[in-house]
């Protein structure tokens, strides 16, 4: 038992407490605050809360004071929108980057619900799930200290575990949407999920509505064909329940993340959903390795590097190393 | 005539799980702020104990506290299935879908009425800052809950949006929450055609009223016939 333990506890240490260096983090920063900034430009979230007030019918006064939201205040919700978009540039650009990080997480903790309050607590599926723990994540450890216009903290001298376990965190967010994706599919319909029958159903329903619709070809087509909608579900099941082995391999990366990638845009045309939490896999690619791998090409550096072990650098693609 | 959104879909995507009050109850509501407290306070104890002047052991402790606090309420949140937002339970497309969309899961239509009662089909930005998507999910929902006055007012909320966006485009002025090109700006979940791209498309009549139908369909029947469906209509303003 004793041993089973350390072991664990030798697992836990190696997984989130490898030395890294700080380039994945300050790069997870910029995607963060760039695809957070993206959305809250996308969206008039302040706006909601000049709506009439027979629209907050179904936001009670828990739900209000869970995200101090209430109706009739669109001139404050627009000056907290700005804050939030100063905020998100900063923690951008590195300026004051875990104040800005920490500032934009807690005020699009406050803003997101805005998007479904009328009737529903959750803003999940729009956007900014990720991007409020994501940012909050990033304040608490030493983001700032790279890609910043003013650095924050010391120096970064090398190799630090600081530089690894947020990094790992946030691609657990990541990874936990494919898993859990797939664990309610199977807690809420089964093996069956992934019938033929049931996929085509689910590609007429996203195409023939014409007013949620912009896509209509390519899911019909799919829906026509008894075999692709049974490679849909079952590589569905297959890419969401093995989608977290992206965590601990390095050559799952090279493969799954890629595959993600093009089953998003399958989804995006076959079933007009637009899944925005794409661009963040971004943070599975290892920025330290290729910009390694850059250099080495461009004959500036030497073909020998170090890896965030400490040991020699095999050089294989850019994926995630830790 | 362009048609509905994706209130039903919507649902299916929520896996069968149409009403959202288990997560909107109120224990729920302080069990999730509370969560995500704890969550604020143990990131603030990694950062206080990683000040040059704390020691290496107590930053260990209060790290691994913090990560094991973040994978268990996220772990709890998936596994458990219910929604703590920000920490979800991510059920994306879980559903069977039924073979008919019908009364469970109707889909609303919202039409405007010009001065001859002409139904105009409305772009989907006419709406905004409320999406489509969610206002769809709210008529379902909660329109059915107002009293009469309630639903006048928010009926006649609608129609001046509609008005309001349908004179902007006629000028050639930009509409919704997304002025730049469409490329530049993140779509909602669900994708949504801009019926009104150019003034031309716009009506030229203005809207005087707002009509709100629900429609069922069999999947397979309209495959072959988009057509073949039944409207009932919910709620007209002004009303006759």
């Amino acid at each position: 038992m004793t041993s089973f333990s350390s072991r664990l506890a030798d697992a836990w240490t190696q997984f989130w407490f490898s030395p890294a260096l700080p380039l994945n983090l300050a790069v997870a920063r910029i995607v963060f605050a760039a695809h957070a900034l993206w959305m809250v430009l996308s969206r008039d979230l302040a706006g909601i809360s000049g709506v009439p007030v027979e629209f907050w019918h179904a936001a009670g006064p828990t739900l209000r004071w869970r995200y101090l939201l209430f109706p009739g205040h669109s001139g404050l919700e627009h000056a907290l929108q700005l804050l939030t978009l100063a905020a998100l540039l900063a923690a951008m650009l590195g300026v004051f980057a875990r104040a800005s990080c920490f500032l934009a997480g807690l005020l699009l903790y406050h803003l997101a619900p805005l998007e479904t309050i009328i009737w529903t607590v959750s803003p999940y599926a729009r956007g900014l799930t990720i991007s409020v723990l994501a940012l909050l994540v990033l304040a608490f450890s030493r983001s700032g200290e790279c890609l910043a216009l003013l650095p924050s903290g010391r120096r970064h001298e090398g190799l630090d575990s600081d530089f690894q376990w947020p990094v790992k965190l946030l691609q657990m967010f990541l990874a936990q949407i494919y898993f859990f994706s797939f664990y309610s599919k199977l807690a809420v319909a089964g093996w069956r999920w992934a019938a033929p029958r049931n996929m085509r159903n689910f590609l007429l329903i996203s195409t023939e509505p014409d007013q949620v619709s912009v896509f209509h070809w390519f899911g019909n087509w799919l829906a026509d064909h008894a075999i692709l909608c049974l490679v849909i579900g079952v590589g569905t099941l297959l890419l969401e329940g093995t989608f977290f082995l992206v965590l601990f391999s390095p050559r799952a990366r090279q493969v799954l993340v890629p595959v993600a990638v093009a089953f998003h845009l399958g989804v995006l045309f076959s079933m007009n959903i637009f899944f925005h939490n794409t661009f963040q896999l971004l943070i599975f690619v290892d920025w330290d390795r290729l910009r390694r791998r850059l250099k080495t090409a461009s004959g500036s550096a030497s073909p020998v590097s170090f890896q965030p072990s400490g040991r020699r650098d095999e050089s294989t693609a850019g994926a995630s190393s830790s | 005539m362009p048609g509905c959104p994706g209130p039903a879909l919507r649902r299916v995507l929520a896996a069968g799980d149409p009403v959202q009050f288990p997560e909107g109850a109120s224990v729920l509501n302080l069990l999730s702020a509370a969560l995500f407290l704890g969550f604020l306070l143990l990131g603030g104890a990694v950062v206080w104990q990683s000040r040059p002047q704390g020691s290496l052991p107590s930053k260990k402790k209060a790290l691994n506290f913090f990560l094991g606090y973040t994978l268990m309420v996220s772990f709890g949140a998936g596994l458990s299935q219910r929604e703590l937002w920000p920490f979800s339970r991510w059920e994306l497309i879980a559903g069977i879908v039924p073979p008919a969309v019908g009364e469970r899961f109707a889909h609303p239509r919202l039409v405007a009425l010009d001065e001859q009662g002409e139904e105009h089909a409305i772009d989907f930005r006419a709406y905004e800052p409320l999406a489509f998507d969610e206002l769809s999910s709210w008529i379902n929902r909660e329109f059915p809950k107002l009293d009469p006055t309630e639903k006048r007012r928010a009926a006649r909320y609608l129609l001046e949006r509609a008005e309001n966006a349908r004179a902007r485009v006629r000028s050639g002025l930009p509409v919704g929450t997304r002025r730049w090109p469409i490329l530049l700006s993140a779509p909602y979940f669900l994708l949504h055609p801009r019926i009104w791209p150019s003034p031309s498309a716009a009506p030229a009549e203005p809207f005087v009223g707002l009509r709100i139908y629900t429609e069922t369909w069999n999947l397979e029947e309209r495959q072959q016939d988009p057509h073949n469906l039944k409207r009932v209509l919910l709620y007209q303003y002004p009303e006759p």
